[in-house]
């Protein structure tokens, strides 16, 4: 298939453009996401989960607090980036946690944010929350009779801050984000805790 | 009266924690076992304190299992060939074929199945939402694979009822970066559904999920690959 017949497949459909299609063989180098401590494409090490090495099939309500979230770091930035949202979900879209706001300028995220935003670790300005709590809430390490369970890491580079809420929901995120993105998102996969150390 | 308002708050908090802990564990209600609760994310952003007993989940009979979805041509976790890339060559060619897939029995109640493979990194027009590269809509619950080159647009190759599309086609467009490029993460999500969808023949992947909402017979299944840094 030629080009011009892509080109009218894209209008007849109304989908995609081609600008973007062509946008995308440049080789500039992406967005990178990255971690000293955990690996994309390799399971989430046992520390890093609700319950520490101590797996448990359900964890109960409380014991999230010895939870402490994996070091971020970042490279390649798009110009024109002005913030950055982190989004940790689940294959089931459950919000693991959501670090908004965080400055154009920042590279990196620390291990161990507490919850709430007052810590000097959370960079100024950024809040972070997960669906059930205001941090960092890990995986639940449990066998998981059901299924290997999946985590998307994906940073989002962004023109500019959100105007959301401390306990917006995973969907005011994404529609606050709408338009505002400054190029590809970067992304890890982390399955946890079948096979997690 | 401040106090006991500040109680009731702390009070409800706990139980949609407890709430929100059970629903993290499916997706969907199942024709038996366990309730399930879908939670409300935006109710709940307050560190949880205090502990008590673990909601009483288990696994029993007709509990969603993940449907296991898999192909005979690449591993999990692992690299797409790069025969499945839509310009592998430097955009030489637009005409990648679909890789092969077999997926375990869907579960009870289960209608129809649709497979979804997703560009994680893609986004268009400063969008957050990811690219849909390709989408089998309406397979009947007894399918269990698709067959490699799945030609686009030919129904005939597809289970009756079938059909598939993709952000730009109406078939399978596979990967758009170039194997000189950054690697990107790719999905293929399986979705076991109580009904037929009724969506347009270029539905979104947006439209797709809206449609989808509810209506799963059980969690969805995940393939997980890369492409195309170190595909073969």
């Amino acid at each position: 298939m030629n080009l011009n017949m892509l080109l009218s497949l894209g209008l007849m459909i109304g989908l995609g453009s081609t600008g973007s299609v062509l946008a995308e063989e440049s080789t500039t180098p992406q967005l990178t996401l990255s971690s000293p401590a955990v690996k994309d494409m390799e399971p989430l090490p046992l520390k890093y989960s609700q319950t520490g090495t101590r797996p448990s099939i359900v964890v109960p309500p409380g014991m999230n607090n010895e939870a402490v979230n994996p070091p971020i770091e970042w490279s390649n930035v798009p110009s024109g980036t002005n913030a950055f949202v982190l989004l940790v979900v689940d294959h089931i879209d459950t919000l693991m946690w959501a670090v908004v706001n965080i400055p154009g300028s920042v590279r990196a995220l620390p291990e161990g944010i507490p919850n709430g935003n007052e810590s000097s670790k959370l960079p100024a300005g950024a809040f972070h929350r997960s669906f059930r709590s205001n941090g960092w809430i890990g995986p639940a390490a449990r066998q998981n009779p059901e299924g290997r369970w999946t985590y998307y890491w994906k940073l989002y580079p962004l023109d500019k801050k959100l105007n959301v809420p401390e306990d917006a929901s995973l969907d005011d995120i994404l529609s606050a984000m709408e338009g505002h993105l400054t190029g590809n998102k970067a992304v890890m996969i982390t399955p946890c805790c079948d096979g997690s150390k | 009266m401040m106090s006991l308002r500040r109680w009731l708050v702390g009070f409800v908090m706990i139980v949609n924690s407890f709430v929100a802990a059970t629903a993290q564990r499916v997706e969907n209600t199942a024709p038996s076992g366990p309730t399930i609760i879908v939670p409300k994310p935006s109710s709940v952003a307050e560190p949880v304190t205090g502990g008590g007993p673990a909601p009483a989940v288990q696994p029993g009979p007709g509990y969603p299992r993940q449907p296991t979805i898999r192909s005979s041509a690449f591993d999990d976790y692992g690299w797409l060939p790069l025969k499945y890339a839509a310009n592998a060559a430097k955009m030489v060619t637009f005409d990648p074929i679909s890789p092969p897939l077999v997926w375990t029995e869907p579960p009870p109640g289960t209608v129809s199945v649709v497979l979804a493979m997703i560009d994680m990194e893609t986004s268009s027009g400063g969008n957050p939402q990811d690219r849909l590269l390709w989408a089998v809509i309406n397979m009947p619950p007894s399918t269990r694979l698709l067959a490699e080159n799945t030609t686009r647009g030919r129904t005939a190759m597809l289970p009756a009822g079938a059909f598939q599309v993709s952000y730009l086609t109406n078939g399978y467009i596979g990967p758009l970066p170039g194997a000189d490029l950054q690697a990107h993460h790719y999905l293929f999500e399986l979705y076991t559904l109580d009904k037929t969808l009724e969506v347009p023949r270029d539905v979104t992947l947006g439209q797709l999920k809206t449609a989808i909402r509810g209506h799963q017979t059980g969690q969805r299944g995940v393939l997980v690959v890369r492409c195309c840094t170190n595909s073969k």
